[in-house]
């Protein structure tokens, strides 16, 4: 890097890697190759070289000899077609997904009887057609070959029918005695379904207990609005027109139910174009650094402890008193945001895991700022019963009052408070030969190991369900796909239990009362049976509580959901264990995250000496802390998370599992470990370094960019300004670093004929001409290239632009991708190479010359498809070529694997198949993962599976695009604008990616592209690339304002 | 002491060296050949199957429409096999005690699908779709042989790719009118000595050679299908 990437505004440097920031040698090696550190051709001896050569090209020739040795293929056709049913045709099933209970209304691709790919639900209020991480890879937990597939009794597998025999006995037993003995523990469940079969159990047995547990449920949010409006209600948002949000430690963009709608009006209050007017702002106070922060235009960072001081002296503000027990800089935070709120269209949103007292500060301040029934609403809880505790169950299971213990879904062995010994306590119980412990779960995890009955559970994409939404919406689950194991769902089990089974259909149905057929069919091709009640009413707020001071000794240590394996229960998932969590970019592991001020006193990087800068970009992640509460302890490795606050510990839950999967299996550290019943969220801990070490991988420093500066032209990669310079400059925000250059857009193109085709006019053919110029959406500069033009007339040109304000770096765009395009993954030790295969990868950037409390930004970045590519002229077999619709192609089948492209590539957005990842070999730390029937139905039968030693890349979804065209061309029209759909920007929550023709100049892409703050990337090079982005447009409050 | 080498050794040099360079080019030009070969490419050889069914007796005796079988072929990427459930409707009345047919009669009792041996296939990362060829009126012969004349179903093409791009460089040569992919069987079963010199060679399975006045037809028809030709030959049309 010969220059700072500055943002021009106000010369902050912006950098990806603090090594590149610092300069150090390791970064350079990371800015030079997109695969550093190679071994060189000349340290492989001679004769080796000319053995292997030998041997390949001898090898090369039997595989014309394929066709001789290759089994015939077979045809296998059904002997009744199911009615609808086309060949190679994909269908779509409207079904729900569900996380913690809540429901999120989905779409499901499936193609020959296969799901594949799981897609928003247009019509679903949680959904409006977006999805997260977590539905979008709820596909491979569905085919994950971990599942539990048998009935195992005692160790042993069993058939279902002595289950059912054993049950039998046991019903009989309970009708006499009514249950005595009997309890259930399940997890958060919303299901109506689910709730009526409840009923029906303890009215059928009255003596038998109910405890639901979860452990990171919205218990507190409940608790916290009982006691501010004096009844237990679910609170949900509503960001539509809003001007002001504050979030009080809430990451309500992507980890709280609703969060993918929120995520959606948030986007929109937010989208700067050419004549906007108004652009919403967000504030965050922040105990650890979460995408909310990261996408707020002012975060403050203060302890967990201190969240409550800080809440009630912005609740004190707002009332007109003035604040108390806060730092100056805290104080002239919140006066400043008081001010917004004030203004009008505000909203406070507390997180989920916040004390009851934040919860009912932000009620105060709500209805304070007149926030309710506006941008607040509240339904009946949405996670009806959260009747006794785990406690109780521990103690009752101890003193014999429990004989026989339910336990469905959940994984109470792993993730209850330490404290109730739950494992101790459940084996002293089943090794009670007189006790039952029965288990219905997924997968054989730590709870089941230590119950004497295993039974194996259906996942949501095969079993008939429901779900209640964040907004009380309730819609249908129904099955893609016979259960691919024998097994059963929760209700179907608990209609079992009723004595007369019924199934999963009907027991649905039944819940709605008498529904016709038709009524029936309908409910399920929308997805969505009841539309989501209308709001209660709020009751008045209480008075709020005085806030508990602030913890003075020790670390404030809180535990948070892992961005991508929530609390466990997606530690198998593959996709989500190797997807770079926001942030931190750490994959595969967890990691105690502390401030740099924490490090140093901690000892992890030195007192004195070398900057902040430095020590982080030195630190590599090895050195570990023992952390102490009450007692119980943890061995943990440290990462230094710029913006964390000081005396703070951030644990993110779910990792550390022992049973449970292959993938899951011994995976970083059980922070369930520290975690007491009095300290769920927050805890004062003790914490030393210790001498042990830990390798952390992490993908920031990977694919850095070369941004050198060149003359007057920009060549910044992440440009930011502020709303209010846009406004003031009608967006013309980067108009001094192109001088002399007029924008293209201004001029229409009349200096070309016009070409008449077929409903559409474009300009004409350049033909060939050599040197030709033309000004383009993507050549804005009007610069010539030596490479030869090529015609575009009368074909649709693709084009994409990625809004760097409204994405919020939620990754959603990554899974999407992998799952559409069979992306597979390499493994922590690949991923530590710099081999991760993600075709769309999300770069973040920090912006700022203070390391504790940087600016991030977020950028996607898929191939560019570059209109002169330097990918293709470097391939020396033309595996890399241009169609005419402006695609850079990439022929597997051609690609020899010289790796040039990926060489001369300066976006680093090439993907090279090392090891044979879709056979298995290098896969994630198990030799043969992809090598299991069950991952061979995942793949989408439109996307080639790509083997060793070839080159791939982001095709824009070219299959999508040939799907649509050859049906257009078969009805003899056009393609519109939005019907071709990248999996990228169908999953995007904020809508950040647009993608269409750019030729067709009323499309969305077009009118992205035709702002003035569109930029691509790295333009200097000529390039051209197709793939564009919108500057980071930051709303800003100037009081806040920092040099 | 005598001459090393006699005069007859100047022609086995002369051979030697000739050899020497024809060697390598026959070996070329053998294995070129046999890759090429109806042996490897399987082209002509017919596949045993389950049941021997013969398409020559049911679309040109019977008179019975591709479509009846291959229900997708003008909807999807697929062409789609018959469910035993297709076989059964004239089944279940005709020929029902005939051994041959037990293998359906099996399936349908049973509900164990027959397994077919595919006949035509194009690799896995080749993207066929049926549906768009027959819409822009390309007779099934072109790619897949008299397939109204065989008793046992072949391969009627190989399927190299320099073999498909003969068609995707130069459509009009293959395309047709509208809605005319099934026309030569209902032709060749109303009057088989009616039949147009191109109807006449398709019936053969070969490639017709249409003269001019059919090519510009042919012209026509590819601007009225808005067909792009150089696009045909973009890679991502058919690898993806």
């Amino acid at each position: 890097m010969q220059r700072d990437n500055k943002n021009q505004s106000n010369a902050r440097p912006i950098f990806k890697s603090f090594g590149q920031l610092t300069r150090t040698p390791e970064a350079k090696a990371w800015e030079d190759d997109e695969f550093p550190h190679r071994e060189s051709l000349l340290d492989v001896d001679r004769r080796d070289f000319l053995k292997i050569a030998g041997a390949s090209l001898a090898l090369a020739g039997t595989a014309g000899c394929r066709q001789l040795i290759m089994p015939d293929p077979k045809a296998v056709p059904f002997v009744r077609s199911p009615d609808g049913r086309i060949p190679g045709k994909a269908t779509e099933f409207a079904t729900t997904v569900t996380l913690a209970g809540y429901g999120l209304g989905v779409v499901v691709r499936s193609v020959d009887g296969r799901p594949i790919k799981v897609e928003g639900n247009p019509g679903h209020p949680a959904s409006l057609g977006s999805t997260d991480i977590f539905a979008q890879a709820d596909i491979l937990d569905f085919y994950d070959p971990d599942r539990s597939q048998s009935v195992i009794h005692r160790g042993e597998v069993v058939s279902f029918e002595s289950f059912f025999t054993y049950l039998d006995g046991k019903i009989k037993g309970f009708r006499k005695t009514g249950g005595a003995g009997l309890h259930f523990v399940t997890e958060a469940k919303s299901s109506p379904t689910f709730t009526r079969l409840r009923a029906a159990v303890l009215s059928a047995y009255p003596k038998a207990g109910w405890t639901t547990y979860e452990p990171f449920g919205r218990a507190n949010a409940l608790t916290g609005t009982a006691t501010a409006f004096g009844k237990e209600i679910e609170v949900y948002y509503n960001l539509k027109g809003v001007k002001t949000i504050l979030s009080l430690d809430s990451d309500f963009l992507t980890s709280m139910p609703g969060s993918v709608r929120y995520s959606l009006d948030f986007a929109e209050s937010r989208r700067v174009r050419k004549d906007s007017s108004s652009m919403s702002r967000l504030y965050a106070i922040e105990s650890a650094y979460s995408v909310t922060g990261a996408a707020a235009d002012h975060r403050i960072a203060v302890r967990p402890s201190a969240l409550e001081t800080v809440a009630s002296a912005v609740a004190a503000v707002v009332a007109g008193d003035t604040a108390k027990g806060l730092t100056a800089e805290e104080t002239l935070f919140v006066e400043a945001l008081v001010a917004d709120l004030k203004a009008g269209n505000a909203v406070v949103i507390p997180g989920d895991h916040t004390s009851d007292a934040v919860h009912h500060y932000a009620a105060v301040i709500n209805n304070a700022i007149g926030a309710l029934g506006k941008h607040v609403f509240a339904t009946a809880p949405v996670i009806v019963d959260k009747s006794g505790s785990l406690a109780d169950v521990a103690k009752a299971l101890d003193s014999g009052a429990v004989k026989t213990l339910v336990i469905i879904g959940g994984n109470p062995v792993y993730n209850a408070p330490v404290d109730l010994n739950f494992s101790d306590v459940l084996s002293k119980f089943t090794a009670d030969k007189t006790n039952d412990a029965i288990r219905l779960s997924l997968y054989e995890d730590e709870t089941s190991i230590l119950c004497n009955w295993h039974l194996p559970l259906s996942h949501e994409l095969e079993s008939w369900g429901d779900a209640v939404a964040f907004d009380g919406t309730v819609s249908l689950s129904q099955p893609l796909i016979k259960p691919l194991y024998s097994t059963k769902s929760e209700i179907e089990y608990l209609s079992e239990f009723l004595g007369k089974p019924v199934t999963g259909e009907d027991l649905v149905r039944e819940t709605y009362g008498a529904i016709t057929d038709a009524a029936w069919g309908q409910a399920l091709a929308r997805g969505i049976i009841r539309q989501a009640p209308a709001p209660i009413a709020f009751p008045p707020v209480t008075a709020a509580p005085a806030p508990k001071p602030a913890n003075t000794n020790g670390y404030d240590l809180q535990f948070r959901l892992d961005p991508t394996i929530h609390d466990g229960r997606y530690a198998n998932n593959a996709w989500l264990q190797e997807l770079p969590k926001p942030v931190t970019t750490l994959v595969w592991d967890n990691a105690a995250m502390i401030s740099t001020v924490t490090a140093k006193r901690l000892g992890i990087i030195p007192q004195v000496g070398e900057s902040d800068a430095v020590n982080i970009a030195q630190y590599k992640g090895r050195k570990m802390v023992e952390l102490a509460v009450d007692g119980h302890v943890l061995k943990v490795a440290v990462w230094i998370l710029p913006g964390q606050p000081d005396e703070t510990i951030t644990l993110a839950l779910g990792y550390g599992r022992t049973h449970g999967g292959a993938v899951a299996k011994g995976r970083g550290f059980n922070s369930y470990k520290v975690r007491t019943t009095k300290n769920l969220y927050t805890a004062t801990a003790e914490a030393k370094t210790i001498a042990e070490e830990y390798e952390l991988v992490f993908t920031q420093p990977h694919h850095l960019l070369k941004a050198e500066f060149v003359e007057t032209k920009n060549r910044d990669i992440v440009r930011v300004s502020t709303f209010d310079e846009y406004v003031t400059k009608k967006g013309e925000i980067f108009e001094e670093l192109h001088h002399g250059v007029a924008r293209a857009l201004d001029k229409p193109h009349d200096a070309h004929e016009s070409h008449e085709g077929e409903g559409k006019s474009y300009p004409a053919d350049p033909g060939g001409n050599f040197r030709y110029a033309e000004r383009s959406l993507v050549n804005k500069e009007n610069w010539t290239s030596l490479y030869p033009e090529f015609s575009n007339v009368g074909y649709n040109q693709w084009a994409m632009t990625i809004d760097l304000t409204t994405c919020i770096g939620c990754n959603a765009c990554t899974i999407a991708c992998q799952a559409e395009n069979n992306i597979p993954v390499v493994g922590k030790k690949e991923v530590a190479r710099g081999r991760e295969m993600h075709w769309i990868r999300l770069d973040h950037y920090y912006e700022g010359t203070d390391v504790n409390d940087p600016i991030s930004h977020f950028m996607p970045v898929p191939c560019m498809q570059c209109e002169k590519a330097p990918c293709e002229p470097v391939c020396p077999v033309a595996a890399t070529i241009h169609s005419h619709e402006g695609l850079n192609q990439m022929v597997y089948n051609r690609c020899v694997g010289t790796r040039y492209c990926s060489n001369n590539c300066p976006y680093k957005v090439r993907r090279f198949n090392f090891f044979k990842w879709t056979q298995g070999v290098g896969g994630p730390g198990t030799l043969d993962y992809y090598n299991k029937p069950q991952l061979k139905m995942l793949a989408n039968p439109q996307v080639s599976v790509r083997g060793r030693g070839v080159m791939e890349k982001c095709t824009y979804c070219v299959q999508r695009i040939n799907e649509v065209r050859i049906e257009a061309k078969k009805d003899g029209r056009e393609i519109e604008d939005q019907q071709v759909r990248t999996a990228c920007q169908q999953a995007c929550p904020t809508q950040a990616i647009e993608f269409g023709d750019m030729m067709d100049p009323t499309s969305k892409v077009s009118v992205n592209k035709s702002q003035p703050h569109d930029y691509g990337l790295l333009t200097d090079l000529n390039t051209r690339p197709r793939t564009t982005y919108l500057a980071r447009i930051r709303n800003t409050n100037s009081k806040l304002e920092k040099a | 002491m005598p001459q090393l080498f006699r005069p007859s050794s100047n022609a086995f040099a002369q051979v030697t060296v000739v050899a020497l360079a024809a060697t390598p080019l026959a070996l070329i030009v053998t294995l070129s050949q046999i890759t090429r070969a109806p042996q490897v490419t399987g082209v002509t050889t017919a596949v045993e199957q389950p049941v021997p069914f013969s398409h020559e007796h049911h679309v040109t005796e019977l008179g019975i429409d591709c479509r009846y079988c291959h229900t997708s072929v003008e909807k999807s990427a697929k062409a789609g096999y018959p469910a035993t459930h297709t076989c059964m409707s004239c089944h279940s009345q005709v020929w029902n005690n005939s051994p041959l047919l037990e293998p359906i009669r099996e399936s349908y009792d049973k509900n164990v699908p027959i397994k077919w041996t595919k006949v035509n296939k194009v690799p896995d990362f080749v993207y066929f779709n049926h549906s768009i060829h027959i819409k822009r009126g390309v007779n099934c012969n072109n790619c897949h042989g008299p397939v109204q004349a065989m008793q046992m179903a072949y391969k009627g093409k190989p399927f190299q790719m320099r073999w498909c791009l003969e068609c995707h460089r130069n459509p009009e040569k293959y395309v047709g009118e509208p809605g005319s992919a099934f026309d030569l069987y209902e032709a060749i079963r109303k009057d088989p000595k009616a039949l147009t010199k191109e109807q006449q060679v398709l019936a053969q399975g070969e490639q017709y050679n249409r003269n001019a006045e059919e090519l510009a037809k042919g012209r026509e028809l590819v601007k009225k299908y808005n067909i792009k030709k150089e696009q045909l030959t973009d890679c991502a049309v058919c690898h993806h």
